[in-house]
This record gives C-alpha cells, sequence and structure tokens, in this order.
C-alpha cells in the first residue's frame, strides 16, 4: 500500500497532422497527492488527460516534465513492471491463448513466486471473487461480466501496492455495470489499497471516489469529495459536468431595488439570497450566471419572488417528472413530484421559485464560481 | 424492386425468373472453375502417369498414355539407380533432397524469427526514424527479384562462398515481405494487451515471446509454410551459386539430368521417365505439407482482413 505524488506533470504528445508535427498538451502542469489506501477518481469528458494521467502514473508513457512518486520513492524513470502496480483496462485485456489460471498467475511467474504459492493465491483470489469455477476455461468462453473479474483478479493476486482502473466497466450493460460497481466499492472496503479509477461516468464518479479530481484540456479543474464537487462546484465546467439532468443555466443582471436583485432576461426579478448580497455589489448592473439544480426549483402558486416561465415539455421518469421551461429564450428542467403533475400543462406558463439557498453564482469572464473561495 | 401495383402472379413470375438467371450465372463459373482446374492439374497428372509407364529410348509426344499400361515402378528404380552397373557414374540425389531439404528449412526458420521480431518492433514499438525505416522496407519490396541477383552473386563471390551452404542459405535469412506481414498482422493484436503484459513485470522479449508470437500463430503457420514451399521449390538462385552435383538442390539436379550426357544418362538421351519418377518424388513434400497446414493456410491469408 502506497500513497502516490504527482509533481507538476506535464505530457506532450508530438502528433503528426497533414505533413505537420503538431505538439497536443495532454497533461498541463498536473500537481496531485492520492493518500494511501484512498479510491481516487480521476474524471472529464474524452480527450482530458485522465486516461494518459493514468498511464503516466503505470509508468506506460513518460511525463515529459514532472515527477511521479508512489510510496514514498521517485519512480518517474522506473519501467511498468518494478513500480509494483496493477492495471485493469477497458477491454480487459486478457491473454486470448492462456486459460483464466494462466492469466492470474502471469504476474506472480514474472516475480518467480514458487508454485505452490501461486496456485494458492490464485485460487484465493478466484474465491473471493466467485470464479474459481472458471479457472480452466479460456476468455472467449467467458461472459463480459467474467471476463472483468478475471482482469480483476489479474490484479488482485498480485497484491499491489496500488491499483489503476481504466474506464473498467464501460463496456458492460448497464445492469452489470451497477453490480460491479457496488462489488468494486466493496472491494476496496475489504482490501483498503490505494485506486486510481478512470471515467467519463459522473455517476460511477460519484459513487465510487473517496475524493473526485475533475479535469478538463489536461488541467485540473476541482478536486474534492463528491458531495463538495456537486454542491459547491468551482466553475461553470464542474458544475455543468456534474449532475443528471444538469444544472440550468441563466444569465441575470445584477440590480439594487430595496435590496441586490436578480433580473431575468423575461424581466421577472429575485431577490439574491441576503449572504452573496457583499460579494454581488461588485457586480452591479453587470450580468452574472445563476446556477441551479433541477432539484432545487419548484413551481409554487403565484406569490411574489416567483419567476414566470413557460413549459416546452414534460418527460415522466417513473418517480419524478422532468419539466423542460424557458426563461425568455434561455431554456432549464426541473424535478417535479408526480402528485404536482396537475399544475404542469404544456405550452401553459407557471410561476416557479428557487431554493435560494443553494443558488449557484458564476462570473461570466472567470468562470468561476462566485460563492465559493 | 417490387412494385405496389404488380399483381401477385407478375411478381412470382419476376422472382421465379431471377432465380433461373442465379442458377445460370453459378453453373458458369463452376464451370470456368472446373476447366481452369483440369487445366492447371493436367501436368501433374501427366508428370505421376509418366513416372508409372516405360518410356524407350526415343520418346515423343505421341507416346504419351493416358494410362500407365503396365504400370511400373522401373522409373523409379532407374531414377535412385538401384540397378546400375558400376561403371555407371553414380548421381547424389540422396544429398540432392538432403539440401533441398536445409535450403527450405533453415532460412524459413530464420525468417520467422527475424521477421516476426522486425515486425513487432515496426507495430508497437516506438523508436525515433520508425516510419522513415518501414518506408524503406516498403522500397525495397518494389525492387523486382531479378534485379538483385548479379550484385548478390558478386557477394558470393567476394566472400568465396560460392558453393557452399553458405551461398545457398543466407541470402534467404530473412525478407523483407516477410517483415511486412508480421507487421501488419501484429497491428491487429490490441496494445492494451502488451500493457497489460508490461504491468504485469513480463521483459520487452517475454511480452513478445509470451504474448506477441503465440498470438501470431496463423500468420507464422502461413510464412513458414510460403517459406518452405518457397525454398523446396527455389531454382534459379541455387542454379546459379552451386556448380558441384554434390551442392545441388533436387531441382538443379532434375534438371541437369536433361539429356546431358551426365549423372549416368547417356549422351542423346531423353531420360524422362526417370526425371518424372525424381520430379514426383520431389513434389510430394510439398503437397504433403500443403494439405497438412491447409487450415492455416486460408487461415493465414485472411489475416489482417478481419479482427477477432
Amino acid at each position: 500500500m502506497a500513497e502516490i505524488k504527482l509533481e507538476n506533470i506535464t505530457k506532450v504528445f508530438k502528433v503528426q497532422r497533414r505533413r505537420r508535427t503538431e505538439s497536443v498538451v495532454a497533461v498541463d502542469g498536473m500537481n496531485l497527492k492520492i493518500e494511501d489506501g484512498e479510491f481516487l477518481v480521476l474524471l472529464g469528458p474524452s480527450g482530458c488527460g485522465k486516461t494518459t494521467t493514468l498511464r503516466i502514473i503505470a509508468g506506460l508513457e513518460t511525463p515529459t516534465e514532472g515527477r511521479v512518486f508512489i510510496g514514498g520513492k521517485d519512480v518517474t524513470e522506473y519501467p511498468a513492471r518494478e513500480r509494483g502496480i496493477a492495471m485493469v483496462f477497458q477491454d480487459y485485456a486478457l491473454y486470448p491463448h492462456m486459460s483464466v489460471f494462466e492469466n492470474m498467475s502471469f504476474a506472480l511467474k514474472n516475480l518467480k513466486f514458487p508454485k505452490d504459492e501461486i496456485k494458492k493465491r490464485v485460487t484465493e483470489t478466484a474465491r473471493m471473487l466467485g470464479i474459481e469455477n472458471l479457472l480452466d476455461r479460456m476468455p472467449k468462453e467467458l461472459s463480459g461480466g467474467q471476463r472483468q473479474r478475471v482482469a480483476l483478479g489479474r490484479a488482485i493476486v498480485r497484491k499491489p501496492q496500488a491499483y489503476l482502473f481504466d474506464e473498467p466497466l464501460s463496456n458492460l450493460d448497464a445492469r452489470l455495470r451497477i453490480q460491479m460497481r457496488a462489488e468494486l466499492k466493496e472491494l476496496h472496503m475489504k482490501l483498503g489499497t490505494t485506486a486510481v479509477y478512470v471515467t467519463h461516468d459522473q455517476i460511477e464518479a460519484m459513487t465510487l471516489g473517496d475524493r473526485i479530481v475533475v479535469m478538463r484540456n489536461g488541467k485540473i479543474q476541482q478536486v474534492g469529495k463528491p458531495e463538495e464537487i456537486y454542491h459547491r462546484p468551482a466553475n461553470l465546467f464542474v458544475a455543468n459536468f456534474i449532475g443528471t439532468p444538469p444544472m440550468c443555466f441563466f444569465r441575470v443582471k445584477v440590480v439594487d431595488e430595496n435590496g441586490i436583485k436578480f433580473l431575468f432576461k423575461n424581466g421577472d426579478t429575485m431577490t439574491a439570497p441576503s449572504k452573496f448580497w457583499e460579494k454581488l455589489s461588485k457586480y452591479l448592473e453587470d450580468e452574472i450566471i445563476v446556477g441551479v439544480r433541477p432539484e432545487d426549483i419548484k413551481p409554487v402558486d403565484r406569490n411574489d419572488g416567483a419567476l414566470n416561465v413557460f413549459i416546452s415539455s414534460s418527460e415522466f421518469v417513473g418517480t419524478k417528472i422532468l419539466v423542460n421551461f424557458k426563461i425568455g429564450e434561455e431554456r432549464g428542467i426541473m424535478e417535479v413530484e408526480p402528485e404536482k403533475a396537475n399544475l404542469i400543462m404544456v405550452g401553459k406558463s407557471l410561476p416557479i421559485t428557487f431554493n435560494v439557498e443553494k443558488l449557484h453564482l458564476f462570473d461570466p469572464e472567470t468562470q468561476k464560481n462566485i460563492g465559493v473561495d | 424492386m417490387i412494385n405496389p401495383i404488380d399483381s401477385e402472379e407478375k411478381i412470382l413470375k419476376r422472382i421465379r425468373r431471377t432465380r433461373i438467371l442465379r442458377r445460370i450465372i453459378k453453373v458458369f463459373f463452376m464451370s470456368v472453375i472446373v476447366v481452369w482446374g483440369i487445366v492447371s492439374l493436367f501436368p501433374m497428372y501427366w508428370m505421376f502417369v509418366t513416372s508409372f509407364t516405360y518410356i524407350g529410348p526415343s520418346f515423343t509426344m505421341r507416346d504419351i498414355k493416358w494410362f500407365p499400361n503396365p504400370p511400373t515402378l522401373q522409373n523409379y528404380k532407374d531414377f535412385m539407380q538401384l540397378e546400375a552397373p558400376w561403371w555407371i557414374e553414380k548421381r547424389p540425389w540422396q544429398r540432392w533432397f538432403l539440401n533441398s531439404l536445409l535450403v527450405a528449412l533453415i532460412p524459413t526458420l530464420s525468417n520467422l524469427i527475424f521477421d516476426s521480431m522486425a515486425g513487432y518492433s515496426l507495430a508497437k514499438l516506438r523508436f525515433p526514424g520508425r516510419n522513415t525505416l518501414f518506408w524503406l522496407i516498403i522500397i525495397t519490396m518494389m525492387i523486382p527479384e531479378f534485379v538483385p541477383l548479379i550484385p548478390l552473386y558478386k557477394m558470393m563471390y567476394d566472400f568465396n562462398w560460392i558453393n557452399t551452404y553458405w551461398a545457398l542459405l543466407f541470402p534467404g535469412f530473412a525478407g523483407v515481405g516477410g517483415v511486412f506481414l508480421f507487421k501488419q498482422s501484429i497491428q491487429t493484436l490490441p496494445s492494451s494487451l502488451i500493457d497489460a503484459a508490461r504491468i504485469d513485470g513480463a521483459s520487452e522479449f517475454k511480452i513478445f515471446w509470451k504474448i506477441v508470437l503465440p498470438l501470431s500463430k496463423p500468420i507464422l503457420a502461413l510464412m513458414g509454410i510460403v517459406g518452405f514451399v518457397g525454398g523446396w521449390n527455389s531454382f534459379f538462385w541455387p542454379y546459379l551459386v552451386t556448380n558441384s552435383s554434390e551442392m545441388f538442390t533436387i531441382q538443379v539436379g532434375l534438371t541437369g539430368m536433361m539429356g546431358a550426357g551426365a549423372f549416368g544418362i547417356p549422351p542423346g538421351v531423353e531420360a524422362y521417365g526417370e526425371i518424372f519418377a525424381g520430379a514426383v518424388l520431389a513434389a510430394i513434400p510439398v503437397i504433403v505439407i500443403f494439405f497438412a497446414f491447409q487450415k492455416y493456410f486460408v487461415k493465414g491469408i485472411t489475416v489482417g482482413a478481419f479482427k477477432g
């Protein structure tokens, strides 16, 4: 078990494009400390540098700049096989010509473990994962979920310093994915080994991670616990990326009419929460972006401070109704309990209100969250 | 196309017509294949039949027999000189077969080793100048095989290798065609397998030996068969660099027996019976190998065309 530290990691790829060599910065000056035993998730859209970061930790890529430390030791120049880490790949990467047993024992054989020790470890791990009856099978005879378990087993059997996961669940169907997600979580609690997990699926990130690192264009946008990332997004990108359905954003003008208010595009106003007044005073007569999560928008009976929105469509999804609406030209979405379905009339207007305590305010220039320091 | 306005009867008629047309086309193509098969198999059949037929000293095309009547093993005995009197010059036919076997086996094995290694590094390893190197290899593939013969001969001559096994074997130790084939085939292996092996603690050579090679079995088999058959059947290069009968391959030896006044055949005698017997013996290994490995052969040809 070990902590992992990345210091100023930069990775530049040379890409040949139309006879010109272009430099693509995949990871840009990344600093990150992963605590011993922590489950850390690297989250971001494709091409954000999360997989490159993982491969740099694994030793499959050399960083252009910066140092990698595993367990306090500088391993930047170490080849992958000397870093004591295990990795699970998106396509499982099981050796197709080897049986499950051979797949799981390959690493131990390379490490020159005695035969009986190998056998003991492989059977133990296989029992833990419920695949002991598959040890003689070939990978092509296994289902997706079984292959995934073998890939996990191949990593566990080595008792590595850290596990690296590269989108390991993305090839599974939805039901199996949820099941394996829970199993992974339990497994991590049982083993307590440091784990770095790459995904573009924010739900996976929220459910699995002790901490989440949100990345974009090779740069860290925010590092924090799942609740922190959800409730206090550092900027517009994080706010937009986390949450389904996504956060709604409205451009409003900050005005002072008996207290600081937001003037929406349709002419309605809403009183800004008083805790933001001081910070908002420098934005007077300027535009800011107000973000609000769909669950924090409620339809109300007409009263003061309500916004009039135009209902454009509604979707029933079982436990709730997702209602698409418009304020002026800006679209939003809210979650309404099925009991209040009678309020929703598509094509009509509806008064709504925001849970002002949970508003997120963003500077349109810097895109930073004004409310978070 | 089915026109919804057409009556059912009309539609059925049209379906029947296309069915008949399709059958005619099928029959046509089948007959082309059959004719082509007969034409290409005929020389083999003729060689086979003639090797079992008694042929007199004067032999003309009119003496071709469709069936050996009566069949005889005399030609084979003559080829092996089993009944030849002591004063007739002996031909070292066993040595010819041995030489052919060496020419077929050794360069093929070394081709499998070197070409697969080169193909792997071009396909999966990153190093400066990789693309340039690959293009150089492609360019050398464009040169006709007879162009380098003279410089190569000169080299063998300067090395003092003429009429030695070095000259017979060494130039075939690695081939660009094989490198290209291996590269294309290995490229289709997922890189994550190699990454996984690297993380599993395998050295670069072990990755090649334990992961890449076993997964390249079809292409190894294809290269092995093509290499063996090509080596066994090769004629021009062994003919060029050998000049004593102990160094001949079977193909060169058989050619030498034609109207030579050598190898125990009197001048002016066309010993077609003996030559055909030798040719049948020379063809057996190729036929056996082809049928034994036919499965791999077809699989190997489609390697790279399909994934998974």
